[in-house]
């Protein structure tokens, strides 16, 4: 077992680092957004009772919130690649076990995900964020982000195995982005002026994942927006990766 | 053999995207979702931001839906692209190439199937805009000039994803075709006016054609006539000169050979 895991996850690296394509969204689209955010929204900071007067801190949660999601788009077309260029066929011949295969997939995204967090990092404070929680916040945040990771690369696996194939991946990834800004990303809860739009942010998982990332970097330590931030991306890597399983055993029977 | 004449294939190209969208609907989910998507998302989040400043519609609905129109035209207009790429790689285009005399008929053609294709977006928005609360203080005048911009803009917009299509004759072109389009709609005025903004993103946006657009528009639907020549000259220059662009796509595309 262990030795499948390093041999699908050595490939799952390798493939990740010479895929320059993968690997310059998933860095540049994140910190584009949190450029354009940052610089357009900052009036914000101005409104009565905005939890801090630093919006480049604020907004440096684009940056982790989308840093992650963008991952649904490596993982999935990496597999939907692998169904399509009959690679899976070729595994289904081998004594290869599914959580294997499944968490080796996951370990090129995780490695991206190391590297997205130092720059990601780098660069906010570089232009001028400043994490109230330390070093020891930076440390949680860099956790959390990198669970979100995983589960959001479990959510592109899933994707990847039920449509199988690369376009359809690339057409469902970037809705997700939109699910963001339908979250409290841009603006605490607390401030939202149309009632109907808390409804669809408090009803939206990404709210607590954003607001447990952002408590990291805006407030003092909040237990209960960072335990909530941890919940739900546990609960999203878990179902994502349950469902992964389900839909490799089909996706084995069926090839 | 006969080649079709200028309007018989313009009037071909046309009906035939026409009947391509009938039979897939789904093909007008990208320019219709993603700005009802952002519209509701920036105005239900960030519309608390009117209070740091003044804007010029009567609402923060207002702001965000002349943004949503652009995005909607502008991604209409890519869609053409879209469109004429798939027909390069299908081979649909060398054969229509070879039957039409006048092959710039065949992007007329295309341009005016868009621009029946863009009211549904802009129908949808404005229902969706409407519906959230969005109040509108522009005289009929002032609207059908906020409309013409919309229009021209979404006629660039199909003429750049047109040219590229004509160079690169296959669907590899898409993200060279939507890329620039997503940077010049968000390094613009998208949350509040370009008085407000500051920082590098102030610079770059007092440069991007389209913030004369939409401070344009937002003025139109506000009552208001802010930057309206530079708004023209921008949406219509960018017009002609994509239209340009477009052409001389098609001649190299003949060049080589359709």
């Amino acid at each position: 077992m262990g030795r499948q895991v390093w041999l699908l996850a050595r490939r799952s690296i390798l493939g990740t680092l010479r895929s320059p394509g993968a690997i310059l969204p998933t860095l540049a689209v994140p910190l584009l957004l949190f450029f354009v955010i940052s610089s357009g929204l900052s009036a914000a900071e101005k409104i009565k009772g905005f939890p801090t007067d630093n919006f480049t801190t604020f907004a440096l949660t684009i940056a982790f919130a989308n840093g992650a999601l963008v991952t649904i788009a490596n993982t999935g077309q990496a597999t939907a690649t692998d169904i399509e260029s009959g690679f899976m066929d070729r595994l289904s011949m081998t004594p290869m076990r599914g959580f294997a295969f499944l968490g080796a997939q996951l370990a090129g995204v995780f490695l991206l995900g190391i590297v997205q967090a130092g720059l990601f990092i780098a660069v906010g404070l570089a232009a001028g964020a400043r994490p109230e929680t330390g070093v020891l916040g930076v440390v949680v945040l860099v956790v959390m982000f990198l669970l979100a990771v995983l589960a959001f690369g479990a959510a592109g696996m899933l994707i990847g195995l039920r449509t199988g194939s690369g376009e359809a991946v690339q057409a469902i990834a970037p809705l997700m982005t939109v699910f963001l800004f339908l979250s409290s990303i841009n603006m605490p809860r607390n401030l939202m002026e149309h009632e109907w739009f808390v409804w669809i942010a408090t009803a939206n998982p990404l709210t607590y994942l954003v607001e447990g990332l952002r408590s990291l970097l805006i407030s003092d330590w909040n237990a209960q927006a960072v335990i909530l931030g941890f919940i739900v991306a546990a609960v999203i890597f878990a179902a994502a990766l349950t469902l992964s399983a389900m839909s490799l055993r089909t996706r084995l029977i069926r090839t | 053999m006969s080649k079709g004449g200028y309007f018989s294939v313009v009037r071909y190209v046309a009906w035939r995207n026409l009947k391509v969208l009938f039979r897939k609907p789904e093909l007008l989910f990208p320019a219709i979702m993603l700005p009802v998507f952002f519209l509701i998302a920036f105005t239900g989040s960030t519309s608390a931001i009117d209070k740091v400043g003044e804007f010029s519609t009567p609402d923060y609905t207002g702001f965000q839906y002349v943004f949503a129109l652009c995005q909607a035209a502008a991604f209409t207009g890519a869609m053409g692209g879209f469109a004429l790429a798939e027909d390069w790689e299908t081979g649909f285009m060398r054969r229509l190439f070879v039957t039409s005399q006048n092959r710039s008929a065949i992007v007329v053609g295309y341009a005016i199937a868009m621009l029946v294709r863009g009211t549904i977006p802009v129908l949808v928005l404005t229902g969706v805009a409407v519906g959230i609360g969005m109040g509108v203080d522009g005289n009929p005048l002032q609207m059908v000039a906020l409309y013409g911009l919309v229009t021209l803009l979404l006629l660039a917009a199909l003429f750049w994803a047109a040219g590229l299509a004509m160079r690169m004759r296959s669907f590899a072109a898409a993200q060279a075709m939507v890329l620039p389009i997503f940077l010049l709609l968000f390094l613009a005025p998208v949350f509040v006016p370009l008085v407000l903004l500051k920082g590098w993103l102030h610079a770059v946006a007092v440069g991007n054609p389209l913030t004369r657009i939409l401070e344009s528009g937002r003025g139109f639907l506000g009552g208001h006539y802010i930057d309206v020549q530079w708004a023209y000259l921008c949406a219509g220059g960018g017009f002609l000169i994509l239209a340009i662009w477009a052409y001389l796509g098609t001649r190299k595309a003949e060049r080589i050979g359709g």
